[in-house]
């Protein structure tokens, strides 16, 4: 469905790429730079179109730190109903894949401590550019910040931002209880004013994920019997790190970074923005304070011996991480795997992207053998557990150890039995985690085979370039046929002098600048003159269509080569995107499948124990 | 029975601190779902595990455990991720064992509550799904009654949000003096457990995650509840 943006220009509605609570955001075919949001409460209100035209009008320089809209969009046609924005396309992962391990190591795998100290300071920085341009965020969290492979983040969702424009003041209705501060908890946020304080909270909150291995400030071991859900916690004040608190409710959670891997001056900070007070005008730390903080921080990491890829504060005692490590048995940091292949920056040629895209696929995984120690153990467990089935002083009689080995066989095949259908469900469930996943990626899939063909497709007569300049070389010669046709030597039946004089006043002198709606606009001429004006243009129309010979060789036209250089350019974007989406789900599939293959192993050592036990029963007398 | 300690499940606390927003899913597998409704059972929950797990936030967020009742009472999966979450194969067998099941249910939640606690997690308030086709065979036992108490005093205290599904022809009367008071039990349209499902998992998404406003807003049930008139 195509939409139109202010200026008039149609764009083709893309695959959905985010589904939220307030609108959906589609991809742009042949845009990849650029995506659509269309809001669920569409036509949108006069005050919704004013905000986001003013968002529209912000300083250039912003763009850098925040997605600001370029563009209403419209329905149908041009002037139609406004039903959404046309934003930049903001590549990255949500700040929360990031801070927390798990996603971590999907994500940003390359990220050390180092990296996330970069990302919370150029988080704070982003927050100083928006404050000094009288902007408040007020609905930080977790999935508002997208944070690039290089640390750089840009702030989303700029929609429900705070900003003052041309006296009006355009509010903040939102938040996230989570990232809401103490003295917001449970207050109606509508036509509330949001101040930079605010936003310290959540900016502090983010920094302290970042450093703190993704734990949370107000979460900690409860010292009481009171469940106390995350946003009860924030109400209270109840920052669990704080060492010196004014009423303990929560302590430090096990196996997280103790307080004191940071310096001083950073805890001070989080004291600021956290404990009681904190909610006056003014208290919690501005965001120069925490670049400042946080550069000094950078310029103070050291390596740890144990391990190259852990990186923490010198002043420290002993490596966090290690700590982890050793307590939770959690290694947050793994060192990276070898080098990486350097990723190719330049877009390479088109021949090279036709194969690389045709040879995506999606390859279901098959369950490998488990370890040798995995088998062993297994081995032994079931011994053990053979011998619990009798006391040993029985077991030693001959007359015993016979029937034994009888009722040994029928109870081992019992469970040799059981062992078969759990190997059996996981062999079903390996088959559904890869429907499961496969259904993800097999749009982008088919996207990246339709993107080869477009490539393919460049330069022959089925190519969106070449058809384009087939279409402007016509437009253009019967422009020029056209303008050869002049109306004085017309002899339409009452187009007398005057009428010509008019005309020619208006600027209406040859067949290309006859119109219906020129025409009507004319003083004194009528519907029958005007029909057959525009019958005398049609005439010659159809004789240059009749005698119109298309261009034979068009590849060498230059207008040719820009639009295929263009469309090349454009497809190539296109299709490395789809290529990163299908690399992303098929990181997601190994990780869902390693689990999966780790319960298969267990089960399939069991199975063949048991199996190996009842060959040797039967084998004996 | 020993049961096993589960390693993994602790290594998740210490490596995924994200608050968690526990449901546990209580369904009945008794003899009278057997047939097209235990089959549309299985495919409503194997969507249910796939939507959660396909979202990146709820993925950290939700733990899924399902306890079902038949011909006995079991716990088919303890809490866990919603992409580590191994999806059983639902049999319809066995009465209708519905308090034992709830209490079973709230024990298994407490238990993990109690690891969220000892590993310093935060969570949101729990929620309990039950989905029942039936009567109840145990309304003369003690767990019966246990069952309403512990719905009714979690309900009370905040902490727990109990919902009751019926299917077919379930006795409203009876599951409604299960269910909280101030919401009782919903009538599912058919076999529509896919839309029940998408249903659960919307609303997991807005317990869990960013939703607006300080209350939860659930989204409308229309999509599979049928209202009597």
């Amino acid at each position: 469905m195509p939409v139109f943006d202010e200026a008039g220009r149609a764009w083709d509605l893309g695959p959905k790429i985010a589904a939220g609570g307030e609108g959906v955001v589609h991809q742009l075919v042949h845009s990849p730079e650029y995506c659509a949001k269309v809001y669920h409460a569409a036509p949108l209100s006069a005050l919704k179109q004013s905000k986001l035209k003013s968002l529209c009008g912000l300083p250039k320089e912003l763009r850098e730190t925040l997605a600001l809209p370029l563009s209403l969009i419209f329905s149908q046609q041009p002037g139609g109903k406004a039903i959404g924005v046309i934003l930049p396309f903001v590549k990255g992962h949500d700040i929360f894949e990031l801070y927390n391990p798990q996603s971590r190591r999907e994500h940003f795998q390359k990220a050390d401590f180092a990296f996330l100290v970069e990302a919370a300071r150029n988080l704070s920085i982003a927050f100083k550019v928006l404050h000094e341009n009288g902007i408040v965020m007020g609905d930080v969290n977790e999935q508002n910040i997208k944070v690039r492979p290089d640390g750089t983040l840009s702030l989303i969702d700029c929609d429900s931002f705070q900003i003052d424009r041309h006296g009006q003041r355009y509010h903040c209705n939102v938040g996230t209880p989570l990232w809401t501060p103490p003295e917001l908890q449970g207050v109606s946020l509508a036509e509330l004013e949001r101040t930079p304080n605010h936003d310290a909270f959540g900016l502090a909150q983010l920094i302290f994920l970042l450093l703190f291995a993704g734990r949370y400030p107000f979460a900690g071991r409860p010292l009481t019997n009171e469940p106390l859900p995350p946003e009860a916690a924030i109400a209270k004040f109840a920052f669990a790190f704080d060492p010196t608190p004014q009423e303990r409710l929560l302590e430090p959670p096990p196996s997280a970074p103790p307080f004191k891997s940071l310096p001083p001056a950073l805890r001070n900070l989080f004291l600021r923005a956290f404990r009681r007070g904190s909610q006056l005008p003014g208290a919690r730390p501005s965001p120069s304070e925490w670049v400042t903080e946080l550069t000094a921080l950078s310029g103070s990491l050291r390596r740890c011996a144990a391990s190259s890829a852990h990186l923490h504060w010198k002043g420290s005692e002993g490596c966090p991480w290690c700590h982890i490590l050793q307590t939770a048995r959690v290694e947050l940091f793994p060192a990276p795997p070898g080098s990486l292949p350097k990723r190719e920056d330049s877009l390479g040629s088109l021949n090279d992207w036709v194969p690389r895209l045709l040879a995506v696929n999606f390859e279901p995984l098959q369950f490998g053998p488990p370890s040798a120690t995995l088998q062993t153990a297994a081995i032994n467990a079931l011994e053990l557990e053979l011998k619990s089935w009798m006391p040993r002083f029985l077991r030693q009689i001959p007359f015993v150890q016979r029937n034994l080995n009888a009722s040994h066989l029928v109870e081992l095949k019992t469970r040799l039995s059981q062992a078969s259908q759990t190997l059996g469900h996981f062999s079903n469930q390996a088959s559904t985690l890869y429907l499961q996943n496969f259904a993800h990626a097999q749009p982008f899939l088919k996207s990246a085979h339709e993107t080869a063909a477009e490539i393919k497709n460049i330069g022959t007569p089925n190519s969106k370039a070449i058809a384009q300049v087939l279409s402007d070389h016509r437009e253009q010669a019967l422009q020029r046929h056209l303008e050869r046709r002049l109306l004085y030597r017309a002899q339409v039946a009452g187009l007398g002098q005057s009428r010509l004089a008019t005309l020619q006043s208006y600027h209406v002198i040859t067949a290309w600048d006859v119109t219906e709606s020129t025409l009507m606009a004319l003083p004194g001429f009528g519907m029958t003159l005007t029909r057959k004006i525009l019958q005398w243009r049609r005439l010659h129309e159809q004789n240059f269509h009749r005698s119109y010979r298309p261009p034979t060789s068009i590849q060498n036209e230059p207008s040719f080569t820009a639009a295929a250089q263009r469309e090349a350019a454009e497809l190539i974007t296109y299709g490395k995107l789809l290529l990163e989406r299908i690399s992303e789900a098929q990181a997601a599939y190994a990780s869902s499948f390693e689990t999966l293959q780790a319960a298969y192993h267990n089960a399939y050592a069991r199975w063949s124990a048991l199996e190996t036990r009842i060959r040797q029963l039967s084998a004996m007398p | 029975m020993d049961e096993q300690i589960p390693f993994f499940h602790n290594v998740q606390l210490a490596d995924n601190p994200e608050p968690r927003c526990p449901c546990v899913v209580v369904l009945d597998v008794s003899s009278s779902m057997s047939g097209d409704a235990i089959e549309a059972l299985n495919r409503g929950v194997g969507q249910f595990i796939q939507e959660l797990s396909e979202d990146s936030l709820a993925n950290r967020r939700v733990e899924v455990a399902i306890v079902t009742f038949g011909s006995s009472v079991q716990l088919a999966a303890d809490f866990t991720s919603p992409r580590s979450l191994i999806t059983p194969h639902f049999t319809a067998d066995g009465a209708t064992p519905m308090g034992e099941a709830v209490v079973r249910a709230y024990s298994v939640l407490e238990s993990r509550k109690e690891e969220y606690r000892r590993a310093g997690v935060s969570y949101f308030r729990p929620w309990m799904f039950l989905l029942t086709d039936g009567e109840p065979t145990d309304t003369h036992s003690k767990h019966w009654k246990d069952a309403i108490r512990l719905v009714h005093e979690g309900e009370a205290n905040k902490r727990l949000l109990f919902f009751g599904v019926a299917v077919n022809d379930a006795d409203q009367a009876v599951l409604n003096a299960l269910c909280p008071p101030k919401r009782p039990s919903l009538k599912l349209k058919g076999l529509h457990f896919g839309e029940l499902f998408s249903w659960l998992t919307a609303s997991l998404k807005s317990a869990s995650a960013s939703a607006p406003g300080s209350a939860i807003k659930l989204p409308p049930t229309s999509g599979w509840a049928s209202i009597e008139v």
